[in-house]
């Protein structure tokens, strides 16, 4: 009798792994690959690869953030002026719970010197829409956090398995799964050089709108998983900076709070947007979209900038005589630069 | 919480865990509070009242029949008694009986019909303020129906009428008695059961048996493939065709035809799960769907459709209707006036179309269901009626009726009659069936199932090309079934042959599934009656 339970046990674990086995894979496959640049956003599952690929402790500087920052922040400029390694751990509209995570999840393979994290979030009290949310989620493994965060998102529609298994989000996407969905699991497609920075010669003039007299109250979770994030950083022997990146719209009153944060946790604060004139960015020429996101023209400013800041107050080694990993990625990176600016001057002539 | 949703199996893993934690002899404790649960998770909480109410004046009254019947017998024991004062007792107890069978009669199904016909109360209502004072003061009221409610009162009033008819004797406990009416597998859509049967499974030892375990699970595999993967598929096409705007004959009989199989993989889809859960805790439920669509005739297609609802117009309806005071008069004036066939024509059309019409109205309350219950009463009435000629006129075309076209052919026929009876229904009212069969005869237009116009109601090639595998698998399997039980030829096979068919049905199920964000959740059809 005992004998017949305990195959019965093995039998009921080996189906449950053998469903395992075959669910994983299938998830991955179904997942949906952000593989191409888009119009407005970068090609997060890419750009994660990338960041998987890069040799372990290689990278000294990560800029989190949110659309605002892959906008206007070019990690391989800073690289080719400066020597300086970083790379952009940002997602589109992410927020600070989510932005706790992929930074948790990106401190595995690298421990940077500094790490800047954009406040642009944290102007919104609404939870993140749920495309974007997948974009950020499903790169992440299962963790207590991402079990968490799927049972108290406030994402509309998102459901807590659709955040643990992907899978459940994905299924219908059985009648438009191409060769590249297989081909994902065995041969990844050749990595971007971009370092998570999405660059466009798009222009578009962007509203100029500055509202000093605005009340602003950051929120309990905002702050609560800011000094979440100085603790990771902390632990990592990084040094937390929050920052603001220039933005032609924005309100005073939430720099003002971000600043006193800052002061709070005895960490610097970095405010670009009384910088606009310093940089010499121009709203008709540097931006890409009215919701202020810069092109590449802004992004080159902005990094300029920041190639000061860190020259000035970090002593970060110039890698590029000895990284051949970036050298070759540069050479890449200045190729797609090439070929974005032929293709735009090629629509700009059109239009 | 839907018996498809995620949260429903987690409900039934936490139940399953607790059921089998506790003593074999409170595990019906178990159930229902487990039922009671579901029931307010799925429901309309403010309602639950009223299963309770009907619950406990079915139980009272049949208790206090049971002891009318008691002291009649005691009474009957007396000595001295001729023969006209055993009478009299018999008639005096049973005349109080009676009254009592009334009183809740009246009670259960007056909930029933209050919150059946509600809605065309305020309908009127508010046509009659209108044309006073020209506002419609109801129109904002919000009729709710109580989750279950055509099911848990038929069955509870069968267990009422049996009591009466001395069938067997009344539950002592209210609580067994509230778990039969209540019991969660079978609340929302059936199967319709007897106390005999689901009442005695709900008071043995239910005691874990993993082999029965099993079973329920391939059993619900089975029907989360037909629901999942079949019906809310189906029911995208369907939908998009009887909610959009005129269309082709020939796509309105696509709809048709796409509308039958949602209705039953629906129906029996909903069954089957039901049926698996209700094994998963040792109880046994009533098999309600026997194959229909391979039905020779539409009586045999209602004895395999349904069968619950089925044997229960049967039994309390048509039976009762059949020996009534007011058939047996029309039975012997037509004696005196027309030959002895037509006499048993008088005699079956009476009960036949009191319970099509009532089965018409236990479906739905408009215009749609009385024709849809004239329609079958019709239909059965005349292959009742008429069967001597039908046979006569095979023999004169000399039709081989033993082969096997003969029986497609039969089985295609009772098929179309089915679909006669759902465009009565489903398209919402009669204007809308007057303009579908209008476009069948006139406007047929075959070409457009070439044209890929086919393709233009939420499902393209792959999804219709999908739905064509799911109808073959759903075929196959149905024949399996008419011959072997699959479950049990499935565990005879070789572990490996038994994993690769049980995965491809989870996999199956959890890829195709019309389930989750991007999907409407699809009600279950049954549940709105």
């Amino acid at each position: 009798m005992q004998s017949l339970n305990k195959r019965k046990i093995i039998k009921g674990i080996c189906f449950v792994l053998i469903f395992l086995a075959i669910f994983f894979p299938l998830q991955a496959v179904f997942q949906v690959k952000w593989l191409q640049r888009e119009p407005a956003n970068i090609p997060v599952t890419a750009s994660w690869d990338e960041y998987k690929s890069l040799e372990k402790n290689s990278v000294d500087v990560f800029f989190v953030g949110t659309s605002h920052v892959y906008a206007a922040i070019d990690p391989m400029y800073i690289y080719e002026h400066s020597g300086i390694t970083s790379f952009n751990v940002t997602s589109p509209a992410l927020r600070m719970d989510v932005a706790y995570m992929l930074l948790k999840e990106a401190l595995k393979t690298q421990s940077p010197k500094v790490v800047f994290l954009d406040m642009s979030s944290i102007k919104d009290k609404k939870q993140i829409g749920e495309a974007k949310a997948h974009k950020a989620l499903d790169m992440l493994p299962i963790s207590l956090d991402k079990i968490r965060y799927a049972f108290t998102s406030g994402s509309k529609g998102m459901k807590p398995l659709d955040v643990l298994f992907p899978f459940f989000r994905y299924h219908s996407r059985w009648s438009e799964l191409t060769r590249t969905d297989f081909s994902y699991l065995i041969d990844k497609p050749e990595l971007t050089a971009d370092r998570g920075h999405f660059i466009t010669y798009l222009t578009q003039t962007a509203e100029f709108r500055f509202y000093k007299e605005y009340n602003f109250n950051m929120s309990e979770k905002d702050a609560s998983y800011i000094r979440k994030i100085k603790g990771l950083c902390d632990e990592a022997g990084a040094e937390l900076v929050l920052m603001k990146v220039p933005t032609p719209s924005w309100r005073e009153a939430i720099s003002r709070k971000a600043a006193e944060f800052a002061e709070t946790l005895e960490i610097p604060y970095l405010e670009l947007y009384y910088e606009f004139e310093t940089m010499g960015l121009d709203v008709n020429r540097d931006f890409r979209d009215k919701k202020s996101h810069m092109n590449q023209w802004g992004a080159e400013k902005v990094s300029s900038y920041m190639i000061a800041y860190l020259q000035e107050n970090y002593e970060l080694e110039d890698q590029r005589d000895t990284n051949e990993r970036w050298n070759e990625d540069l050479v890449k990176y200045r190729e797609d630069l090439k070929e974005l600016y032929a293709l735009y001057q090629e629509t700009h002539q059109e239009l | 919480m839907t018996i498809t949703s995620v949260n429903f199996m987690l409900f039934l893993l936490v139940l399953f865990l607790v059921f089998y934690a506790c003593s074999v002899k409170s595990r019906w404790k178990v159930l229902l509070a487990g039922s009671v649960l579901f029931y307010l998770l799925a429901g309309a909480k403010k309602l639950f009242p009223c299963i309770v109410l009907t619950s406990a004046a079915v139980w009272y009254g049949a208790r206090r029949i049971g002891a009318l019947y008691a002291e009649q017998e005691e009474k009957l024991k007396a000595e001295g008694l001729d023969r006209s004062g055993k009478r009299a007792i018999k008639e005096q107890y049973k005349s109080r009986a009676k009254r009592i069978l009334m009183l809740t009669l009246v009670w259960c199904v007056g909930i029933l019909c209050v919150s059946k016909f509600a809605k065309y109360a305020v309908l009127y209502m508010d046509r009659i303020s209108m044309a006073v004072n020209g506002t419609a003061p109801f129109s904002a009221l919000k009729i709710l129906v109580p989750l279950g409610i055509s099911y848990y009162t038929f069955s509870t009033v069968g267990y009422l009428l049996d009591v009466y008819w001395k069938r067997y004797e009344p539950e002592k406990s209210f609580w067994r008695f509230f778990l039969y009416a209540i019991y969660f597998p079978h609340i929302i859509q059936g199967p319709i059961s007897r106390y005999n049967l689901l009442g005695q499974e709900l008071k043995k030892e239910l005691r874990f048996d993993s082999r029965r375990a099993a079973f329920g699970m391939e059993l619900m595999l089975w029907g989360l493939f037909k629901k999942l993967v079949i019906a809310d598929r189906l029911n995208v096409f369907v939908s998009a065709v009887y909610n959009g705007q005129d269309q082709a004959g020939s796509i309105f009989l696509i709809a048709m035809l796409f509308d039958a199989f949602q209705i039953y993989t629906d129906f029996s889809g909903y069954t089957d799960i039901v049926r698996g859960v209700s094994q998963i805790f040792g109880v046994e439920l009533e098999q309600n769907f026997n194959h229909p669509f391979f039905s020779k005739t539409v009586p045999e297609y209602w004895r395999r459709w349904h069968m619950s609802l089925g044997s229960w117009f049967k039994d309390y309806v048509y039976y009762p209707c059949s020996v009534s005071h007011w058939v047996k008069q029309i039975n012997r004036k037509a004696k005196n006036r027309f030959s002895e066939r037509a006499c048993r024509l008088v005699a079956v059309i009476f009960p036949v179309y009191v319970t099509w019409v009532l089965t018409g109205l236990w479906h739905g309350t408009g215009m749609t269901y009385l024709c849809w219950g004239i329609y079958y009463g019709t239909l059965i009435t005349i292959s009742s009626a008429f069967q001597p000629e039908f046979r006569a006129m095979t023999n004169s075309l000399r039709i081989r009726t033993e082969t096997f076209f003969w029986q497609l052919f039969r089985m295609l026929r009772t098929f179309c009659c089915f679909m006669g009876g759902r465009v009565l229904t489903r398209p919402g009212s009669l204007h809308n069936t007057k303009i579908i069969i209008k476009n069948i005869l006139m406007n047929l237009q075959p070409m457009r199932l070439f044209d890929g116009t086919i393709c233009s109601f939420g499902l393209g090639r792959l999804p219709l090309a999908l739905i064509f595998c799911s109808l073959v698998v759903l075929w196959v399997v149905s024949m399996l079934q008419e011959r072997m039980s699959v479950r049990e030829a499935l565990e005879k096979q070789n572990i490996v042959i038994r994993w690769v068919i049980l995965f491809a049905a989870i996999f199956s199920i959890l890829i195709f599934g019309v389930y989750g964000r991007g999907y409407d959740v699809v009600a279950f059809m049954y549940q709105a009656y």
